[in-house]
Formats: C-alpha cells, structure tokens, sequence
C-alpha cells in the first residue's frame, strides 16, 4: 500500500504530510503497542510467574500471541506510513 | 452470581491504550470533518477493504458475540445458521442488485431512497420507526454492556456506562461516521487478535477438533439434519422457520434495508468499491462461527470434563447463564496481559456497536426528518452543527434508555422482536420499489404501515395470550425464537400483499421520473472493463460457493 501508484492514496505532486492517514496506519500501531505490552508482560511472568495461572500458562501464550501482534502491526505501519489519502 | 475477573496493571494498560487511541483517533480526523457529507458520510471516500470491514464490525456486537457462544452451548451447530444463510444471501443481494440503485442514485439514507421512489410521507414514516428503533437499541444495548461489565468485572453499573457513553460521544461528535468506521475497523482486529486465541488455546489444550466434537451430543452436531421438525433440534425451529423467517425476511431485511450497516456502503469512494463492500464482509461474516461457536463447543466439552473446574455462571435463581460462556473462557485461558486484551475487544465490540446506531441515527435525523420536515433550506454547515448537536442527544437519549432497561429487565427480550417490526416488512417495500414499476407511493406507505402493524399486533397477541403461537409458527413446539422467525415471514408478506393490493388502485409515478431507481428504467452497466478478479459479481459467486461447501460439509 506504500506504493504511490495506489490511486485511492497519494496524490502526485502533493506533500506527504497533507491528506488523512489511512486506517491501517492507526491498526498498525495499536497492534504493535499493545502487542509490546503483552510480550513485556510475558516476559515479566515468565520470572515471576503468577500465583493464580491460566490453564495454559505453560505455553506462554503473552509472548508469542503478543509478538505476532507486534510483527502484523509493524507490516501494517510500514506499509501505510507514507500513505495519505485525498 | 459472582466470578469476578480481577485486572492487574497489564490488563489496565491495555485497555487505556485502546481508550487513548479510540479518543485520538476521533481528534485526529476532526481537521477532515469539515461539511455535512464528511460527517455523515465519511466524504465518500472509502476504499471497498475500509467499507467492508467496517459493514461487517457495525454488525459485530459483543452482546452478539456473547449471546451466540452461549447460544452454542445451548442449540449447538444450529447457531452458525445466524452467520451463513441468515446473512451472506442477503449480503451477496445487497450487493448484486440493490447497490447499483442505492449508491447510483446518490441518497444520503435509506430513507432518502424512499422519498425518491415513492413520496415523503413514506421516508418520514420509516425515518421516525428507525430512528426510535436505533435509540432503543443503543439504550439496550448500553445496559446490557454494563450489566456485563459488572457482572464479569465488578465495575459500577453507572460509571461504566458513563464512562463508555460520553467516550463514543466524543468521538462520534468530533467527526461522525469517519471515526465511528475507523473505531469499528479497530474494534475488528481487536476482536479477532482478542477473542480467536481463546478457540486456539482451547484446541492446543483439549488436543484437537476432533477430540472436543468427540463429546458434544449427536444433536448439536449439525446444520440441517435434524431441521426436519421443530421438535428434532435444540433450537425448536423447523427448516420452514430458517429458510423463510431467519434466511430471507429477517435477513434480507436487516442486511438490505438497515441503515446502520448499509451507511458503511455509502462511504465507498465509487460504485464498484459499494458493490464489493458486503462482499468482502461475507467472507469475514462466513468466518465468524471459528469464533463463537468453536468457542461455545470448547465451552461445552470443559463443562462436561470432570476435573477441569471450567463452570459457566448461575444467576441468582440456578439458572445457567449461557453468556457466561466466552468470558469464563478468557478467564480460563488467558493469562493477565491478554486478559486485558479480551475484555478490551469486548468493550471495543461494545462501543464500535453505540457509535454505530448514534451515526446512523444522527443521519437519518438531520437529513430524513429535520431537513425533510423542520429547516428544508439548511445549509451544509448548519446540518454539520445539526449532526452533532443530534450525537449528544440521541447519546444522553440513549442513557435514558438504558436506565428504563434498568428498570424493566424484560426489555432485553424484545431486542429481536424490535428488528422485525421495522425491517421485516420495510423489505418488501424495498423490493418492490426497486423492481417493480407501478408499485405506487400510497401502495408503499399503506403497505409499510399495515406491515409493521401486523408485525406488532402478531407480537402483542402471542405476549399476551389472544394469538397462539402455534398458529404463526404452525407447530405445536415452537421456540420463541422460531416465533420471531414466522412473525417475521408474516409481516413481509402481509405488507408485500397489502402494497400490491393498494398499488393497483391507487395513482402511478411517471416512469420518467423513476430513471435510476427502478430495474428496468435504469441502464445496466457491464463491467467489462475491469479484470475478472476485481467484479463483485465474480466474488459474489466465491462467496456462495464457499457458504454452499460450508452447508453441505456441516450439513
């Protein structure tokens, strides 16, 4: 989506930091912030594990759910961070 | 009935960062929000993925996604009937043959379709039954969003029902339908990135699909085999009851007709993009079941696994509260951190959902009854200060309600008996004003208003005992819920019958005047000039294609 041939996004000529942000900018870093969160978290628990775990806790899922998270948001915010539309 | 989940500092992180974003990005968009089109209609500027997913999420409530995993646990497989046919036909109709005359005709509402069709008493009557029936649900669904969040969280009723109201207040009013579709489109990722991960814990945990359909009864097992009779299936519902009630009239008639999710369409930057805005969504809506009802057969194989201390909640009485059933999964399964994601895409469903019927409501009141009835030479501006001015009010509307609910519990139960008094027949309307000429604008109001009062009538006379349910269900063992499924079939038909009837005694339009609004007046446009891959009609044909496999696979 970065890419300026994309109609709906940048208009040529145009500077970049005139037009709205898309969408998939603003999931982009919801996603990676709050996936850091939970990977930190994760990592937290891992030395301090939690007197009341989840039935699951073995797995760890804080970190690996939270860094897929972290890695779709990055794609998203890549993608659309230099995307404006008209 | 009491199992409070208890929040630690990562959960609250979470949850304030989704709160911050939500107020941020209502901030943000109001430097675009500069006449009533940018407002309402989010400038028409939409790619059809932003229209799409965000018609999807408008529909994507967490009162939904609770009550259908809890419906799981108690009907079984029959629940994906509500994701399957008793969405994507209607979807896949919207698209194909009534988008070309909503979108090419350039109307702000649905309602503004039916003053170009028929007259304006016509818009005025379904504008006010839509905007009484929006405020309702909002009100409705607002209670049912704090009960829950002090039954499963031990918050205040009030604060957090405040909390939320002025929170979608905010942001609807800073800039309208633009932020309600970004905040929906967050809530879609924060549901399925919040919610999915519970089914899969669930699978790693139990072993497999298989394993946890191992021990769901034979009878929950499928789609259509035991919808012989209505006695045959947990639900109590007759194949007769899903196909017509539930698969064409309650469903048409939302997803064609209801102007909260048929708003998303309009805000596509051109026809082609509205066109492919329910497509897209379909495949999302098909998808749905992995979530809810995966997750309500997880529910059920944990509840009957000695050992496993999984248990749904109980209401004060004994009785099993079913919508338990997804909550107690993420306290089950999730860790802190990801239990504040969980209860954040509940919120976010909760919310995305408000800010969903306050733009539609704002719209249909600004342009279908304050600029059609009150101020007719209102000025771009003044309806850009009339929208937001109605987003406060439908908002603190909405809380009134809220605290009427409070006050009446039962009034939950009539959440579906409310679609089918105004959707139901207002279907028939569409359809034949869309492809039927001489239907005439009386036929369409007499039709329409016999149509929703045969809808109520029917309502009121099962709820207070004149009317048996057997005879609109036509079965002795009936379900309420297939009650609502016939009563629906009934009012579309009676109103249907009724705009014929009136319609050939009454006066015509000139067909000139219906150019464009009509199939048969209206050119068609091929798409032959766009590649295969990119015609709504060739995704449309996928759609069906997966929904029949899925149909038959499950059957």
């Amino acid at each position: 989506m970065a890419d300026n041939s994309n109609q709906s996004t940048v208009q040529e000529g145009q500077q970049e930091t005139k037009g709205m942000r898309p969408i998939w900018y603003f999931v982009g870093m919801v996603l990676m912030i709050i996936g850091a969160v939970l990977v930190v978290t994760g990592i937290y628990y891992v030395y301090n594990p939690s007197p009341q775990a989840s039935a699951v806790a073995y797995l760890y899922p804080n970190i690996w759910w939270g860094g897929f998270m972290l890695v779709s948001g990055g794609i998203f915010l890549y993608t659309s961070k230099d995307v404006r539309i008209k | 009935m009491t199992s409070e989940i208890a929040l630690t500092f990562a959960d609250w992180l979470v949850i304030a960062i989704y709160f911050v974003f939500i107020l941020g990005i209502g901030y943000y968009l109001k430097q675009f929000t500069q006449s009533d089109e940018d407002f309402f209609l989010a400038g028409r500027k939409n790619s059809s993925w932003v229209a799409g997913l965000a018609f999807l999420s408008a529909n994507m409530g967490a009162l939904e996604l609770l009550g259908m995993a809890g419906n799981t646990v108690k009907y079984g497989m029959f629940v994906s009937h509500f994701y399957w046919i008793g969405a994507i036909p209607a979807m896949l109709f919207l698209a194909i043959y009534m988008m070309p005359f909503y979108y090419s005709s350039k109307i702000k509402s649905v309602p503004g379709y039916l003053k170009l069709r028929f007259d304006e008493k016509t818009r005025v009557l379904n504008a006010i039954s839509f905007a009484v029936m929006t405020l309702l649900v909002a009100g409705i669904n607002l209670y049912a969003m704090a009960l829950i969040l002090h039954t499963f969280l031990g918050w205040g009723w009030a604060l957090s029902m405040w909390i939320s109201a002025v929170t979608v207040m905010v942001y609807v009013t800073m800039s309208g339908l633009m932020s309600a579709i970004f905040t929906e489109i967050v809530q879609f990722f924060l549901i399925w990135f919040g919610l999915f991960l519970v089914v899969v814990l669930g699978i790693v945990d139990i072993g497999s699909i298989g394993e946890i359909m191992s021990r769901v009864p034979e009878s929950y097992e499928s789609l259509w085999a035991t919808a012989g009779s209505a006695s045959a299936n947990e639900m109590m519902v007759s194949w007769g009851g899903i196909a017509l009630g539930l698969g064409f009239v309650l469903s048409f008639g939302y997803w064609t007709t209801d102007f909260l999710v048929v708003q998303r369409a309009f805000s596509a930057s051109d026809l082609r993009s509205a066109r492919m805005t329910p497509v897209i969504a379909s495949f999302f809506k098909m998808a749905l079941p992995f979530i809810v009802v995966l997750g309500g057969f997880v529910a059920l194989f944990l509840m009957n696994e000695p050992g496993s201390g999984f248990e749904l909640l109980r209401e004060a009485d004994g009785k099993i509260n079913y919508d338990s059933a997804l909550p107690q999964l993420i306290k089950y399964y999730y860790p802190h951190g990801l239990i504040g994601l969980g209860v954040t895409a509940l919120l976010a469903g909760f919310m995305a959902g408000q800010a969903g019927n306050i733009s539609a409501f704002n719209t249909v009141w600004t342009y279908d009854i304050y600029q059609a009835v009150i101020k007719p030479d209102a000025s771009s501006k003044h309806l850009l200060w009339m929208g937001r001015v109605a987003t406060v009010a439908a908002i603190l509307l909405s809380v009134v309600t809220a605290y009427w609910a409070r006050s009446m519990p039962t009034i939950m139960d009539y959440m579906q008996a409310i679609f089918s008094w105004v959707n139901a027949p207002l279907f028939a309307t569409m359809v034949l004003g869309m492809f039927v000429t001489w239907i005439t604008p009386n036929g369409a109001f007499w039709g329409l208003l016999l149509g929703m009062g045969s809808s109520l009538t029917l309502w009121l006379g099962v709820r207070f005992d004149f009317i048996a349910k057997s005879f609109i269900t036509m079965s002795d063992s009936a379900s309420s819920m297939a009650a609502n499924f016939w009563r629906a079939w009934w009012a579309w038909l009676i109103c249907f019958g009724l705009t014929i009837i009136i319609s050939l005694f009454t006066k015509k339009r000139d067909e000139n005047e219906l150019v464009g609004l009509v199939k048969g007046l209206t050119e068609e446009k091929v798409e032959e000039d766009i590649p295969a891959y990119k015609r709504p009609g060739v995704w449309a044909v996928v759609s069906l294609v997966v929904l029949i496999i899925l149909n038959i696979y499950f059957w």
